[in-house]
Protein backbone atom coordinates (compact mmCIF):
# COMPACT_ATOMS: atom_id res chain seq x y z
CA UNK A 1 0.00 0.00 0.00
CA UNK A 2 2.46 2.57 0.88
CA UNK A 3 4.53 1.85 -2.06
CA UNK A 4 2.07 2.07 -4.20
CA UNK A 5 1.02 5.52 -2.55
CA UNK A 6 4.52 6.87 -3.16
CA UNK A 7 4.56 5.63 -7.01
CA UNK A 8 1.03 7.05 -7.63
CA UNK A 9 2.31 10.28 -5.95
CA UNK A 10 5.53 10.12 -7.90
CA UNK A 11 3.52 9.32 -11.44
CA UNK A 12 1.10 12.40 -10.43
CA UNK A 13 4.03 14.56 -10.25
CA UNK A 14 5.88 13.98 -13.25
CA UNK A 15 2.74 13.89 -15.21
CA UNK A 16 2.38 17.33 -14.10
CA UNK A 17 5.48 18.02 -14.89
CA UNK A 18 5.83 16.90 -18.54
CA UNK A 19 2.61 18.90 -18.88
CA UNK A 20 3.73 22.01 -17.59
CA UNK A 21 6.61 21.58 -20.43
CA UNK A 22 4.46 20.41 -23.24
CA UNK A 23 1.69 23.32 -22.91
CA UNK A 24 2.02 26.62 -24.19
CA UNK A 25 2.68 29.25 -21.68
CA UNK A 26 -1.48 30.94 -21.31
CA UNK A 27 -4.41 30.78 -19.61
CA UNK A 28 -4.91 26.80 -20.06
CA UNK A 29 -1.47 26.21 -18.40
CA UNK A 30 -2.74 28.16 -15.43
CA UNK A 31 -5.99 25.56 -14.71
CA UNK A 32 -4.17 22.72 -16.57
CA UNK A 33 -1.52 23.48 -13.18
CA UNK A 34 -4.27 24.00 -10.76
CA UNK A 35 -5.96 20.67 -11.72
CA UNK A 36 -2.45 18.96 -11.82
CA UNK A 37 -2.32 20.72 -7.60
CA UNK A 38 -6.08 19.07 -6.91
CA UNK A 39 -5.17 15.99 -8.11
CA UNK A 40 -1.75 15.59 -6.47
CA UNK A 41 -3.34 16.74 -3.03
CA UNK A 42 -5.94 13.80 -3.95
CA UNK A 43 -3.34 11.33 -4.14
CA UNK A 44 -1.63 12.57 -0.90
CA UNK A 45 -4.41 12.17 0.83
CA UNK A 46 -5.45 8.89 -0.76
CA UNK A 47 -4.68 6.35 1.88
CA UNK A 48 -6.25 8.59 4.77
CA UNK A 49 -9.98 6.90 4.06
CA UNK A 50 -7.64 3.28 4.22
CA UNK A 51 -6.02 4.24 7.56
CA UNK A 52 -9.40 4.91 9.22
CA UNK A 53 -11.20 2.49 7.97
CA UNK A 54 -10.08 -0.24 11.10
CA UNK A 55 -11.35 -2.97 9.64
CA UNK A 56 -8.69 -2.94 6.86
CA UNK A 57 -5.86 -2.14 9.10
CA UNK A 58 -5.03 -5.18 10.64
CA UNK A 59 -3.89 -4.42 14.30
CA UNK A 60 -3.93 -7.98 15.69
CA UNK A 61 -0.98 -8.85 13.38
CA UNK A 62 1.01 -11.21 15.68
CA UNK A 63 4.61 -10.71 16.06
CA UNK A 64 6.47 -13.77 16.23
CA UNK A 65 9.09 -13.04 19.76
CA UNK A 66 12.17 -14.74 19.80
CA UNK A 67 12.93 -15.64 23.70
CA UNK A 68 15.76 -16.13 24.77
CA UNK A 69 16.88 -18.57 27.50
CA UNK A 70 20.09 -19.30 28.56
CA UNK A 71 21.95 -22.91 27.53
CA UNK A 72 20.58 -25.13 30.68
CA UNK A 73 23.37 -27.77 29.44
CA UNK A 74 26.45 -25.55 29.65
CA UNK A 75 25.21 -24.14 33.07
CA UNK A 76 24.70 -27.72 34.49
CA UNK A 77 28.51 -28.04 33.51
CA UNK A 78 29.93 -25.24 35.15
CA UNK A 79 27.90 -26.01 38.57
CA UNK A 80 29.26 -29.41 38.00
CA UNK A 81 33.01 -28.18 37.94
CA UNK A 82 32.04 -26.13 40.68
CA UNK A 83 30.93 -28.45 43.39
CA UNK A 84 34.05 -30.86 42.40
CA UNK A 85 36.62 -27.70 43.28
CA UNK A 86 34.31 -27.55 46.59
CA UNK A 87 34.37 -31.18 47.43
CA UNK A 88 38.44 -30.84 46.37
CA UNK A 89 39.73 -27.94 48.11
CA UNK A 90 37.00 -29.11 51.32
CA UNK A 91 39.41 -32.30 50.87
CA UNK A 92 42.65 -30.45 51.02
CA UNK A 93 41.39 -28.58 54.26
CA UNK A 94 40.37 -31.55 56.20
CA UNK A 95 43.28 -33.25 55.14
CA UNK A 96 45.77 -30.53 56.55
CA UNK A 97 43.86 -30.20 59.40
CA UNK A 98 43.41 -33.90 60.30
CA UNK A 99 46.00 -35.37 58.89
CA UNK A 100 44.35 -38.21 57.68
CA UNK A 101 43.33 -38.83 54.01
CA UNK A 102 40.19 -38.72 53.14
CA UNK A 103 38.01 -38.24 50.06
CA UNK A 104 34.77 -35.96 50.32
CA UNK A 105 31.44 -36.34 48.12
CA UNK A 106 28.93 -33.28 47.77
CA UNK A 107 25.44 -33.88 47.53
CA UNK A 108 23.60 -30.53 46.28
CA UNK A 109 20.04 -30.23 44.57
CA UNK A 110 20.14 -26.82 42.61
CA UNK A 111 22.94 -25.60 44.63
CA UNK A 112 21.70 -25.90 47.84
CA UNK A 113 23.63 -28.52 50.63
CA UNK A 114 22.05 -31.70 51.18
CA UNK A 115 24.91 -33.97 52.92
CA UNK A 116 28.39 -34.09 52.79
CA UNK A 117 29.99 -37.46 52.74
CA UNK A 118 33.72 -37.59 54.12
CA UNK A 119 34.91 -41.17 53.72
CA UNK A 120 37.97 -41.82 56.00
CA UNK A 121 37.49 -45.96 54.39
CA UNK A 122 41.54 -45.29 53.24
CA UNK A 123 42.99 -44.86 56.50
CA UNK A 124 43.47 -47.70 59.32
CA UNK A 125 40.85 -46.19 61.41
CA UNK A 126 38.02 -48.43 61.78
CA UNK A 127 34.05 -47.73 62.96
CA UNK A 128 34.16 -49.29 66.02
CA UNK A 129 37.37 -46.94 67.12
CA UNK A 130 36.69 -43.46 68.07
CA UNK A 131 37.21 -40.48 66.47
CA UNK A 132 36.52 -37.84 68.47
CA UNK A 133 38.98 -35.20 67.35
CA UNK A 134 38.80 -36.02 63.42
CA UNK A 135 34.68 -35.88 64.12
CA UNK A 136 34.91 -32.98 65.63
CA UNK A 137 37.32 -30.79 63.46
CA UNK A 138 35.84 -32.04 60.44
CA UNK A 139 32.16 -30.90 61.59
CA UNK A 140 33.51 -27.79 62.62
CA UNK A 141 35.12 -26.69 59.41
CA UNK A 142 32.30 -28.16 57.20
CA UNK A 143 29.14 -26.97 59.65
CA UNK A 144 30.87 -23.30 59.40
CA UNK A 145 31.52 -23.43 55.65
CA UNK A 146 28.73 -25.07 54.09
CA UNK A 147 26.64 -23.97 56.58
CA UNK A 148 24.82 -26.61 57.28
CA UNK A 149 23.99 -29.14 60.44
CA UNK A 150 26.05 -31.56 61.98
CA UNK A 151 23.32 -34.01 60.74
CA UNK A 152 23.97 -33.30 57.37
CA UNK A 153 27.63 -34.80 57.70
CA UNK A 154 28.11 -38.54 56.68
CA UNK A 155 31.29 -40.35 58.01
CA UNK A 156 32.55 -43.53 56.36
CA UNK A 157 35.37 -45.46 58.58
CA UNK A 158 36.95 -48.42 57.11
CA UNK A 159 34.89 -51.97 58.06
CA UNK B 1 70.09 -57.80 44.53
CA UNK B 2 66.22 -58.14 43.94
CA UNK B 3 65.67 -57.35 47.99
CA UNK B 4 67.80 -54.30 47.55
CA UNK B 5 65.73 -52.92 44.84
CA UNK B 6 62.56 -53.58 46.13
CA UNK B 7 63.64 -51.82 49.49
CA UNK B 8 64.09 -48.45 47.13
CA UNK B 9 61.06 -48.52 44.97
CA UNK B 10 59.46 -49.23 48.40
CA UNK B 11 61.41 -46.17 49.89
CA UNK B 12 60.49 -44.19 47.11
CA UNK B 13 56.94 -45.02 46.73
CA UNK B 14 56.63 -44.21 50.64
CA UNK B 15 58.14 -40.67 50.33
CA UNK B 16 56.24 -39.87 47.11
CA UNK B 17 53.01 -40.81 49.12
CA UNK B 18 54.23 -38.33 51.76
CA UNK B 19 55.18 -35.39 49.82
CA UNK B 20 52.63 -35.86 47.18
CA UNK B 21 49.23 -34.47 49.61
CA UNK B 22 51.91 -31.38 50.22
CA UNK B 23 52.97 -30.97 46.44
CA UNK B 24 48.93 -30.71 45.78
CA UNK B 25 48.38 -28.46 48.32
CA UNK B 26 50.80 -25.88 47.15
CA UNK B 27 49.20 -25.71 43.59
CA UNK B 28 48.75 -22.20 42.48
CA UNK B 29 45.20 -20.30 42.47
CA UNK B 30 46.35 -18.99 39.23
CA UNK B 31 46.97 -22.19 38.05
CA UNK B 32 43.49 -23.45 39.39
CA UNK B 33 42.05 -20.31 37.60
CA UNK B 34 43.79 -20.75 34.16
CA UNK B 35 43.08 -24.11 34.25
CA UNK B 36 39.54 -23.93 35.17
CA UNK B 37 39.13 -21.23 32.30
CA UNK B 38 40.50 -23.24 29.62
CA UNK B 39 38.25 -26.68 31.12
CA UNK B 40 35.18 -23.85 30.82
CA UNK B 41 36.12 -22.68 27.46
CA UNK B 42 36.29 -25.99 26.12
CA UNK B 43 32.64 -26.54 26.79
CA UNK B 44 31.44 -23.42 25.60
CA UNK B 45 29.79 -23.88 22.20
CA UNK B 46 31.03 -20.64 20.19
CA UNK B 47 30.95 -22.37 17.02
CA UNK B 48 27.87 -19.74 15.75
CA UNK B 49 29.91 -16.86 16.83
CA UNK B 50 32.72 -18.10 15.33
CA UNK B 51 30.95 -18.33 12.02
CA UNK B 52 29.30 -15.26 12.09
CA UNK B 53 32.88 -13.61 13.31
CA UNK B 54 34.09 -15.48 9.71
CA UNK B 55 31.52 -14.78 7.61
CA UNK B 56 31.61 -10.64 8.26
CA UNK B 57 35.62 -10.62 8.70
CA UNK B 58 35.67 -8.93 11.72
CA UNK B 59 39.20 -7.08 11.90
CA UNK B 60 41.17 -7.89 14.76
CA UNK B 61 39.12 -10.86 15.44
CA UNK B 62 40.51 -14.09 14.88
CA UNK B 63 38.85 -16.97 16.18
CA UNK B 64 36.56 -16.19 19.52
CA UNK B 65 37.76 -18.92 22.18
CA UNK B 66 41.88 -17.19 21.21
CA UNK B 67 40.39 -14.03 21.63
CA UNK B 68 39.34 -14.30 24.49
CA UNK B 69 42.07 -16.11 26.03
CA UNK B 70 44.39 -13.50 24.74
CA UNK B 71 42.11 -10.65 26.18
CA UNK B 72 42.09 -12.98 29.91
CA UNK B 73 45.86 -13.73 29.23
CA UNK B 74 46.50 -9.95 29.56
CA UNK B 75 48.28 -10.63 25.33
CA UNK B 76 45.31 -8.35 23.65
CA UNK B 77 46.20 -4.87 23.21
CA UNK B 78 43.16 -3.81 21.95
CA UNK B 79 43.00 -2.43 18.29
CA UNK B 80 46.56 -2.25 16.16
CA UNK B 81 47.67 0.13 14.79
CA UNK B 82 47.37 -1.90 11.28
CA UNK B 83 43.75 -2.46 12.03
CA UNK B 84 43.23 1.43 12.52
CA UNK B 85 45.21 2.23 9.84
CA UNK B 86 43.09 -0.34 7.37
CA UNK B 87 39.81 1.52 9.00
CA UNK B 88 40.84 4.94 8.12
CA UNK B 89 41.85 3.72 4.95
CA UNK B 90 38.29 2.16 4.56
CA UNK B 91 36.54 5.16 5.08
CA UNK B 92 39.13 7.63 2.99
CA UNK B 93 38.52 4.74 0.34
CA UNK B 94 34.93 5.53 0.15
CA UNK B 95 34.73 9.04 0.26
CA UNK B 96 37.66 9.20 -2.37
CA UNK B 97 35.12 6.44 -4.56
CA UNK B 98 31.88 8.58 -4.49
CA UNK B 99 34.19 11.93 -4.99
CA UNK B 100 33.95 11.69 -9.14
CA UNK B 101 30.31 11.96 -8.74
CA UNK B 102 30.22 14.59 -6.43
CA UNK B 103 32.38 16.58 -8.79
CA UNK B 104 29.82 15.29 -11.97
CA UNK B 105 26.96 16.54 -9.82
CA UNK B 106 28.85 19.82 -9.48
CA UNK B 107 29.66 19.74 -13.68
CA UNK B 108 26.12 18.92 -14.52
CA UNK B 109 24.81 21.93 -12.00
CA UNK B 110 27.39 24.04 -13.50
CA UNK B 111 26.23 23.50 -17.10
CA UNK B 112 22.79 23.78 -16.30
CA UNK B 113 23.40 27.29 -14.80
CA UNK B 114 25.03 28.57 -18.08
CA UNK B 115 21.72 27.36 -20.32
CA UNK B 116 19.60 28.82 -17.95
CA UNK B 117 21.31 32.03 -17.90
CA UNK B 118 20.56 32.34 -21.63
CA UNK B 119 16.80 31.73 -20.67
CA UNK B 120 16.17 35.40 -20.79
CA UNK B 121 18.18 36.32 -23.99
CA UNK B 122 17.17 33.23 -26.55
CA UNK B 123 15.47 30.22 -24.44
CA UNK B 124 11.81 30.61 -23.55
CA UNK B 125 10.42 28.91 -19.64
CA UNK B 126 9.52 25.39 -21.24
CA UNK B 127 12.97 25.63 -22.17
CA UNK B 128 14.56 26.55 -19.30
CA UNK B 129 12.38 23.72 -17.61
CA UNK B 130 13.38 21.01 -20.30
CA UNK B 131 16.70 22.00 -19.09
CA UNK B 132 16.05 22.05 -15.58
CA UNK B 133 14.26 18.55 -15.89
CA UNK B 134 17.40 17.03 -17.61
CA UNK B 135 19.96 18.48 -15.02
CA UNK B 136 17.77 16.79 -12.80
CA UNK B 137 17.57 13.44 -14.12
CA UNK B 138 21.06 13.49 -14.35
CA UNK B 139 21.85 14.41 -11.05
CA UNK B 140 19.23 11.66 -9.48
CA UNK B 141 20.94 9.54 -11.48
CA UNK B 142 24.10 10.03 -9.96
CA UNK B 143 23.23 10.42 -6.33
CA UNK B 144 20.35 8.05 -5.74
CA UNK B 145 22.73 4.49 -6.71
CA UNK B 146 24.86 6.16 -3.83
CA UNK B 147 22.18 6.52 -1.68
CA UNK B 148 20.50 3.38 -2.19
CA UNK B 149 23.87 1.70 -1.26
CA UNK B 150 23.80 3.33 2.13
CA UNK B 151 20.23 2.26 3.03
CA UNK B 152 21.87 -1.37 1.94
CA UNK B 153 24.32 -1.06 4.02
CA UNK B 154 22.63 0.16 7.25
CA UNK B 155 20.01 -2.51 6.52
CA UNK B 156 22.92 -4.94 6.08
CA UNK B 157 24.70 -4.05 9.74
CA UNK B 158 20.95 -3.80 11.53
CA UNK B 159 19.91 -7.03 10.43
CA UNK B 160 24.04 -8.19 11.02
CA UNK B 161 23.31 -6.98 14.70
CA UNK B 162 20.06 -8.74 15.16
CA UNK B 163 21.57 -11.38 14.21
CA UNK B 164 24.54 -10.72 16.50
CA UNK B 165 22.18 -10.93 19.37
CA UNK B 166 20.61 -13.81 18.35
CA UNK B 167 23.90 -15.67 18.61
CA UNK B 168 24.95 -13.88 21.94
CA UNK B 169 22.55 -13.23 23.72
CA UNK B 170 21.71 -17.09 25.53
CA UNK B 171 25.49 -17.53 25.74
CA UNK B 172 25.59 -14.23 27.83
CA UNK B 173 22.12 -14.83 29.91
CA UNK B 174 24.25 -18.66 30.70
CA UNK B 175 26.95 -16.82 32.27
CA UNK B 176 24.73 -14.79 34.29
CA UNK B 177 22.92 -17.57 35.63
CA UNK B 178 26.23 -19.17 36.58
CA UNK B 179 26.80 -15.81 38.66
CA UNK B 180 23.72 -16.49 40.23
CA UNK B 181 22.38 -13.11 39.02
CA UNK B 182 18.29 -14.79 38.37
CA UNK B 183 16.67 -11.29 39.22
CA UNK B 184 19.44 -9.54 36.34
CA UNK B 185 18.27 -12.78 33.75
CA UNK B 186 14.45 -12.18 35.01
CA UNK B 187 15.08 -8.50 33.55
CA UNK B 188 17.51 -8.71 30.99
CA UNK B 189 15.73 -11.69 29.33
CA UNK B 190 12.33 -9.85 28.14
CA UNK B 191 14.39 -6.68 27.68
CA UNK B 192 16.88 -8.23 25.00
CA UNK B 193 13.71 -10.15 23.23
CA UNK B 194 12.06 -6.48 22.70
CA UNK B 195 15.72 -5.18 21.36
CA UNK B 196 16.24 -7.69 18.85
CA UNK B 197 12.99 -8.47 18.19
CA UNK B 198 10.43 -5.23 18.42
CA UNK B 199 13.05 -2.71 17.95
CA UNK B 200 14.52 -4.07 14.49
CA UNK B 201 11.00 -5.22 13.57
CA UNK B 202 9.98 -1.37 13.95
CA UNK B 203 13.24 -0.29 11.99
CA UNK B 204 12.95 -2.83 9.60
CA UNK B 205 9.16 -2.26 8.68
CA UNK B 206 8.97 1.76 9.63
CA UNK B 207 11.91 3.28 9.98
CA UNK B 208 13.73 1.91 6.44
CA UNK B 209 10.02 2.88 4.61
CA UNK B 210 9.92 6.17 5.98
CA UNK B 211 13.23 6.90 5.11
CA UNK B 212 12.40 6.01 1.44
CA UNK B 213 9.41 7.86 1.38
CA UNK B 214 11.58 11.13 2.70
CA UNK B 215 14.08 10.04 -0.18
CA UNK B 216 10.96 10.13 -2.49
CA UNK B 217 9.30 12.99 -1.77
CA UNK B 218 12.55 14.99 -1.77
CA UNK B 219 13.06 13.90 -5.57
CA UNK B 220 9.36 14.64 -6.37
CA UNK B 221 8.81 17.53 -4.51
CA UNK B 222 11.96 19.63 -5.90
CA UNK B 223 11.17 17.70 -9.74
CA UNK B 224 8.44 20.72 -10.05
CA UNK B 225 8.00 24.49 -8.87
CA UNK B 226 4.48 23.89 -8.94
CA UNK B 227 4.33 20.92 -6.70
CA UNK B 228 5.93 22.01 -3.33
CA UNK B 229 6.23 18.86 -0.90
CA UNK B 230 8.83 19.99 1.22
CA UNK B 231 6.41 20.46 4.03
CA UNK B 232 5.48 16.82 4.01
CA UNK B 233 8.66 15.49 3.45
CA UNK B 234 9.93 17.78 6.35
CA UNK B 235 6.87 15.75 8.47
CA UNK B 236 7.73 12.58 7.24
CA UNK B 237 11.48 13.16 8.56
CA UNK B 238 9.91 14.40 11.80
CA UNK B 239 7.85 11.14 12.26
CA UNK B 240 10.68 8.73 11.79
CA UNK B 241 13.13 10.98 14.30
CA UNK B 242 10.33 11.55 16.76
CA UNK B 243 9.68 7.57 16.82
CA UNK B 244 13.60 6.62 16.66
CA UNK B 245 14.36 9.27 19.75
CA UNK B 246 11.31 7.75 21.75
CA UNK B 247 11.86 4.03 20.93
CA UNK B 248 15.68 4.31 21.68
CA UNK B 249 14.96 6.78 24.69
CA UNK B 250 12.40 4.40 26.63
CA UNK B 251 14.54 1.44 25.90
CA UNK B 252 17.78 3.21 27.69
CA UNK B 253 15.50 4.48 30.31
CA UNK B 254 13.97 0.71 31.31
CA UNK B 255 17.15 -0.94 30.46
CA UNK B 256 19.28 1.01 32.61
CA UNK B 257 16.81 1.52 35.57
CA UNK B 258 15.79 -1.71 35.50
CA UNK B 259 19.17 -3.42 35.00
CA UNK B 260 20.69 -1.39 37.79
CA UNK B 261 18.32 -2.50 40.18
CA UNK B 262 18.61 -6.42 39.05
CA UNK B 263 22.34 -6.25 39.10
CA UNK B 264 22.37 -4.68 42.68
CA UNK B 265 20.21 -7.05 44.35
CA UNK B 266 21.98 -9.65 42.40
CA UNK B 267 24.97 -8.91 43.83
CA UNK B 268 23.97 -8.27 47.37
CA UNK B 269 22.34 -11.80 47.32
CA UNK B 270 25.27 -13.36 46.43
CA UNK B 271 27.89 -11.76 48.78
CA UNK B 272 25.26 -12.61 51.23
CA UNK B 273 25.15 -16.42 50.04
CA UNK B 274 29.24 -15.74 49.94
CA UNK B 275 29.10 -13.83 53.34
CA UNK B 276 27.18 -17.00 54.97
CA UNK B 277 29.78 -19.68 52.99
CA UNK B 278 33.19 -18.24 54.36
CA UNK B 279 32.70 -15.09 56.85
CA UNK B 280 33.84 -16.56 59.96
CA UNK B 281 36.39 -19.64 58.67
CA UNK B 282 39.71 -19.01 60.28
CA UNK B 283 41.93 -19.77 57.27
CA UNK B 284 44.98 -17.91 56.82
CA UNK B 285 45.48 -16.09 53.92
CA UNK B 286 42.32 -16.48 53.17
CA UNK B 287 43.05 -19.04 50.49
CA UNK B 288 39.95 -21.54 51.26
CA UNK B 289 37.69 -18.75 50.18
CA UNK B 290 39.92 -17.73 46.97
CA UNK B 291 39.58 -21.63 46.17
CA UNK B 292 36.13 -22.36 46.60
CA UNK B 293 35.55 -19.35 44.05
CA UNK B 294 38.32 -20.31 41.53
CA UNK B 295 35.37 -21.56 39.18
CA UNK B 296 32.87 -18.95 39.37
CA UNK B 297 35.76 -15.89 38.74
CA UNK B 298 37.19 -17.90 35.50
CA UNK B 299 33.63 -18.32 34.50
CA UNK B 300 33.25 -14.30 34.92
CA UNK B 301 36.81 -13.88 33.59
CA UNK B 302 35.49 -15.66 30.14
CA UNK B 303 32.04 -13.24 30.52
CA UNK B 304 33.47 -10.14 30.74
CA UNK B 305 36.19 -11.01 27.98
CA UNK B 306 33.23 -12.38 25.91
CA UNK B 307 31.48 -8.91 26.33
CA UNK B 308 34.84 -7.17 25.15
CA UNK B 309 34.87 -9.14 21.97
CA UNK B 310 30.98 -8.65 21.76
CA UNK B 311 31.49 -5.09 21.42
CA UNK B 312 34.41 -5.16 19.22
CA UNK B 313 32.25 -7.35 16.66
CA UNK B 314 29.55 -4.56 17.31
CA UNK B 315 32.13 -1.43 16.74
CA UNK B 316 33.40 -3.15 13.05
CA UNK B 317 29.71 -3.97 12.19
CA UNK B 318 27.99 -0.41 13.20
CA UNK B 319 30.83 2.20 12.79
CA UNK B 320 32.13 1.99 9.84
CA UNK B 321 28.62 2.51 7.18
CA UNK B 322 27.98 4.80 9.75
CA UNK B 323 30.58 7.02 9.18
CA UNK B 324 30.78 6.41 5.44
CA UNK B 325 27.09 7.38 5.34
CA UNK B 326 27.83 10.47 7.71
CA UNK B 327 31.03 11.36 4.84
CA UNK B 328 28.73 10.61 2.38
CA UNK B 329 25.80 12.94 3.74
CA UNK B 330 28.31 15.42 4.97
CA UNK B 331 29.82 15.48 1.01
CA UNK B 332 26.44 16.10 -0.22
CA UNK B 333 25.92 18.90 2.17
CA UNK B 334 29.05 20.31 0.84
CA UNK B 335 28.36 19.59 -2.55
CA UNK B 336 24.81 21.23 -2.20
CA UNK B 337 26.89 24.24 -0.90
CA UNK B 338 29.31 24.74 -3.76
CA UNK B 339 26.20 24.41 -6.35
CA UNK B 340 23.72 27.15 -4.60
CA UNK B 341 25.55 29.89 -6.53
CA UNK B 342 24.40 28.87 -9.57
CA UNK B 343 22.27 25.94 -9.67
CA UNK B 344 18.39 26.03 -9.76
CA UNK B 345 17.16 26.36 -6.29
CA UNK B 346 15.28 23.04 -6.35
CA UNK B 347 18.74 21.08 -7.60
CA UNK B 348 20.15 22.46 -4.25
CA UNK B 349 17.01 21.75 -1.94
CA UNK B 350 17.77 18.43 -3.73
CA UNK B 351 21.05 17.51 -2.21
CA UNK B 352 20.09 19.12 0.95
CA UNK B 353 17.49 17.01 1.74
CA UNK B 354 19.22 14.26 0.71
CA UNK B 355 22.02 14.88 2.66
CA UNK B 356 19.66 15.21 6.16
CA UNK B 357 17.58 12.19 4.85
CA UNK B 358 20.69 10.32 5.50
CA UNK B 359 21.26 11.72 8.91
CA UNK B 360 18.14 9.53 9.63
CA UNK B 361 20.26 6.03 8.57
CA UNK B 362 23.21 7.05 10.98
CA UNK B 363 20.65 8.19 13.42
CA UNK B 364 19.43 4.36 13.51
CA UNK B 365 22.68 2.69 13.07
CA UNK B 366 24.59 4.41 16.69
CA UNK B 367 21.39 4.45 18.39
CA UNK B 368 20.76 0.66 17.97
CA UNK B 369 24.77 0.21 18.65
CA UNK B 370 24.44 2.16 21.81
CA UNK B 371 21.65 0.19 22.72
CA UNK B 372 23.62 -3.47 22.41
CA UNK B 373 26.62 -1.76 24.44
CA UNK B 374 24.36 -1.24 27.61
CA UNK B 375 22.74 -4.00 27.38
CA UNK B 376 26.44 -5.92 26.92
CA UNK B 377 27.78 -3.95 30.00
CA UNK B 378 24.81 -4.66 31.84
CA UNK B 379 25.32 -8.09 31.48
CA UNK B 380 29.27 -7.36 32.51
CA UNK B 381 28.30 -5.80 35.45
CA UNK B 382 26.22 -8.34 36.36
CA UNK B 383 27.78 -10.69 38.72
CA UNK B 384 30.82 -9.05 39.09
CA UNK B 385 29.56 -6.55 41.74
CA UNK B 386 28.54 -9.98 43.68
CA UNK B 387 31.90 -12.01 44.02
CA UNK B 388 34.47 -9.10 44.04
Amino acid sequence: MFSAWLLSLVGIVVIGVLADIILPDGEMSKYVKGIMAVFTVFVIVSPLPNLLNAGSVDINTSVDFKDYDYDAEYVEYITELRRLSYEKTAKREIESKTGFACEVTINETEGVVEKIIVDFSKTVMFENEKHIFIIETTAEYLTTYFKINSEQIEFVWKQ
Amino acid sequence: MKRFLFAILFMFCFFATLIAPTAYAEENTEEQLEESVYDQLDELDLSELEQFANEYDIDGISGIKQTIERIIGGEFGGLSSESVSDFFKSVLNDFFGFLPALISVIVICLLGGILRSGKSNFLNNSTGEVVHFVCYIAILLIILGYTFEMLNKSKSAVYGLQNLMNISFPILLSFISIAGGTTTISVCSPLMSILSNLIIIVIGSVIFPLFLAVIVLSVVGNLSANVNLNKLKSSVQSISGWLLGIMFGLFTAVLTGYGLIGTSIDGLSVKAAKFALSGYVPIIGGYLSSGFDVVLAGSLLIKNSLGAVLLIIMFSLIVLPALKILLFSLALKLTAGIVSTVSDARETELLSSLSSALKLLVAVLLGLGFLFFIVVILVISAGNAGVM
